[in-house]
C-alpha cells in the first residue's frame, strides 16, 4: 500500500468541499486542475477522494440513512468505547454490565450463545441444567455467595440443582429488567423488546424489577409474570405443556392468530417473514417443528389455504389466496 | 565465479530459508491452535457455520501477513485477528437485518431484486465501516451531504453550527473515510 501523503489528502478533501459547495467558480476549477497536475501525489490523493465519494452514488437516501443510523444514537459514544474495551472484557469476562445496552456487542460478553434456529443444553458447575433457545446469549457468574446467570438476549429454561456448596448460594437469573430468584425449581425466562417474562413449571421464583424500589412478587408453578425494569404485570396462568415444548424442538400453539405464530416461528429462522393484515387474525392450532421452520410455514399455508410469496429466502410474505 | 554471482547465490539461499521458516511457522500455528481457536469462536458465536467460516478467514489473514517471526503470543495474536473479523461480521449481520427490515414493507413492485439486496448490504456495510469512530455531528453532516444532497447551509441549520464548521466536518469525514479504507 502506498504511503498516504497527509498534506496532499487534506488539500484534496478541501478541494472536494469547495468544488461541491455550489459556490465553485471557473477560477476555482482551473486552480484545482492545476493543483492535480502539479504533483502525482496530488493526483493520487484526489483518486482516494473519488474512491470514497463514489460509494454513495445511487443510494436511496431514506433507506440508507435509516439503516446506517440503526443503532447509532448521538448520545452514545459508548459504542466506540465498547469496541475499544472489548479486549479488556475478554480478559475479565465478569466485568459486566456496562455494555449491556449495546446490543450488537452482546456477543463478546456471552459465555454461551446459540445461533438462530439452534437450541442447546448446558450443565452448569453446580449441576443445574440450562437450555438456551434460539438466538440467545448468557453469561455465567458463580462465586462464593451467589450463582448468577445473566440473560443478555433470548430465552432460557433452567432446572436448578440441589446446592452442594456448604454455604447456600441463591440461584439468580438477571435480565436488563430485573432479577428472578429460584426457590428450588424449574422455570424459563425470556427477554422481549421492553420487558422480561418468567414462566414457572415447578415450585416458585421471586421476581424483582431492577428499578422497582424493592418491590417483589412470588410466582408459583403454572403462573407467568411479565415485568419491566420498574414494575410487574398481573400474574397469569399459562399452558405448561406448550410453554417448554421448544426445549424438545417444537412450538405448540392453540388458537393463536397467524401473525403471532409467524412471529414465534421467525425467531428460529434468518430473514423476515411478513403476513398480509387481511389474514393476520386467522387462527391456528398445532405443533410445529422449529428445526425446519420453512416446512412449518408451508404446512401452515396449506392448512389455511393461503399463498406464500418469497422474493428472496430472506423475505417471505403470507398473502390471501 | 564472480563476486556478484556469489552474492546472488547467497540471496537466493536466504529467500529459501525465509520461505521455509514461514511455511513451518504457519503450519505450526495452525496445528497447535486451530482447535483451540474453533472452541473460542464457538463460545463467542455459537457453533454455527459462522464460527467455521471465521476460523478459515482468520488463518487466511495470517497467510497474508509479511512477518510472522515476531509472534510471541500466538493465541493472543489469533484472537486479535479473529476479533476484528467478528466485529465486521456482526456489523454486516446487523446492517443486513436493518436493511431487510426497511424494505420489508415495500409494495412488491418496488421490492429490490436479490442482487440489488446483496449490493446494498455490501455497500452500506462498507460505509458503516468507513464512518466508524466519527463523532455524530460529523457523521451526520457527511451523510446528509452525500445521501440527501443537503447544501452546506441546510446542514448548518440542522446542526445549529456555522457553514464553515460544516465545511470542516465534511472535509474531516472524508479524510477519516480515506484513512479507514486504505
Amino acid at each position: 500500500m502506498a504511503q498516504l501523503n497527509t498534506k496532499a489528502l487534506r488539500d484534496a478533501t478541501n478541494w472536494y468541499v469547495q468544488l461541491t459547495s455550489g459556490e465553485a467558480t471557473d477560477s476555482d476549477r482551473a486552480q484545482w486542475k492545476a493543483w492535480i497536475n502539479a504533483d502525482p501525489e496530488h493526483k493520487f490523493a484526489w483518486q482516494q477522494v473519488e474512491e470514497v465519494t463514489k460509494t454513495f452514488i445511487g443510494l436511496n437516501s431514506k433507506t440508507s440513512i435509516a439503516v446506517l443510523n440503526r443503532s447509532y444514537t448521538p448520545a452514545s459514544s459508548t459504542r466506540r468505547q465498547v469496541l475499544k474495551n472489548l479486549s479488556l472484557l475478554f480478559a475479565f469476562s465478569s466485568a459486566g454490565w456496562i455494555t449491556y445496552k449495546e446490543k450488537p456487542w452482546y456477543h463478546f460478553m456471552a459465555d454461551y450463545t446459540t445461533a438462530k434456529g439452534e437450541i442447546q443444553t448446558f450443565r452448569l458447575d453446580d449441576g443445574s441444567k440450562l437450555v438456551l433457545n434460539t438466538d440467545t446469549k448468557v453469561s455465567i457468574h458463580f462465586d462464593e455467595q451467589i450463582r448468577r446467570v445473566r440473560l443478555l438476549q433470548g430465552e432460557i429454561y433452567v432446572e436448578t440443582a440441589q446446592e452442594t456448596n456448604p454455604v447456600y448460594r441463591p440461584f439468580i437469573v438477571q435480565t436488563m429488567h430485573g432479577t428472578v430468584t429460584a426457590l428450588g425449581t424449574r422455570f424459563s425466562t425470556r427477554i422481549y423488546k421492553n420487558r422480561s417474562c418468567v414462566n414457572v413449571f415447578e415450585d416458585a421464583v421471586e421476581v424483582r424489577p431492577i428499578d422497582g424500589l424493592g418491590d417483589k412478587v412470588v410466582v408459583n408453578a403454572g403462573e407467568e409474570v411479565k415485568f419491566t425494569s420498574m414494575l410487574f404485570q398481573q400474574k397469569m396462568l399459562f399452558d405448561m405443556s406448550a410453554a417448554d415444548a421448544w426445549t424438545k424442538g417444537f412450538i405448540i400453539v392453540d388458537n393463536m392468530p397467524l401473525a403471532k405464530v409467524i412471529d414465534e416461528l421467525s425467531r428460529y429462522r434468518h430473514g423476515v417473514v411478513r403476513c398480509d393484515p387481511a389474514i393476520a387474525d386467522l387462527e391456528i392450532s398445532g405443533a410445529f417443528p422449529i428445526t425446519d421452520v420453512d416446512a412449518a410455514l408451508l404446512s401452515i399455508a396449506k392448512t389455511l389455504s393461503i399463498r406464500i410469496e418469497s422474493f428472496t429466502p430472506f423475505l417471505v410474505m403470507f398473502k390471501p389466496a | 565465479m564472480s563476486t556478484a554471482a556469489l552474492y546472488q547465490e547467497v540471496d537466493v539461499c536466504n529467500v529459501n530459508t525465509i520461505t521455509q521458516t514461514r511455511d513451518s511457522l504457519i503450519t505450526e500455528l495452525y496445528q497447535s491452535h486451530n482447535s483451540w481457536l474453533m472452541g473460542w469462536l464457538c463460545k463467542k458465536l455459537g457453533c454455527s457455520f459462522d464460527a467455521a467460516d471465521l476460523m478459515q478467514d482468520t488463518f487466511s489473514r495470517v497467510l497474508q501477513k509479511d512477518d510472522l517471526s515476531n509472534i510471541k503470543e500466538p493465541r493472543a495474536y489469533l484472537t486479535t485477528i479473529a476479533h476484528g473479523l467478528m466485529v465486521n461480521h456482526v456489523r454486516r449481520r446487523d446492517i443486513e437485518a436493518a436493511y431487510l427490515d426497511e424494505i420489508a414493507n415495500l409494495p412488491q413492485a418496488e421490492a429490490p431484486s436479490p442482487e440489488t439486496i446483496n449490493i446494498m448490504i455490501e455497500t452500506l456495510t462498507k460505509i458503516d465501516e468507513m464512518l466508524d469512530g466519527l463523532p455524530s455531528k460529523i457523521r451526520n453532516a457527511f451523510l446528509w451531504f452525500q445521501l440527501e444532497g443537503l447544501t452546506h447551509a441546510q446542514i448548518a441549520e440542522r446542526l445549529s453550527v456555522s457553514v464553515s464548521s460544516v465545511r470542516q466536518y465534511i472535509a474531516k469525514a472524508l479524510l477519516h473515510c480515506i484513512t479507514m479504507t486504505s
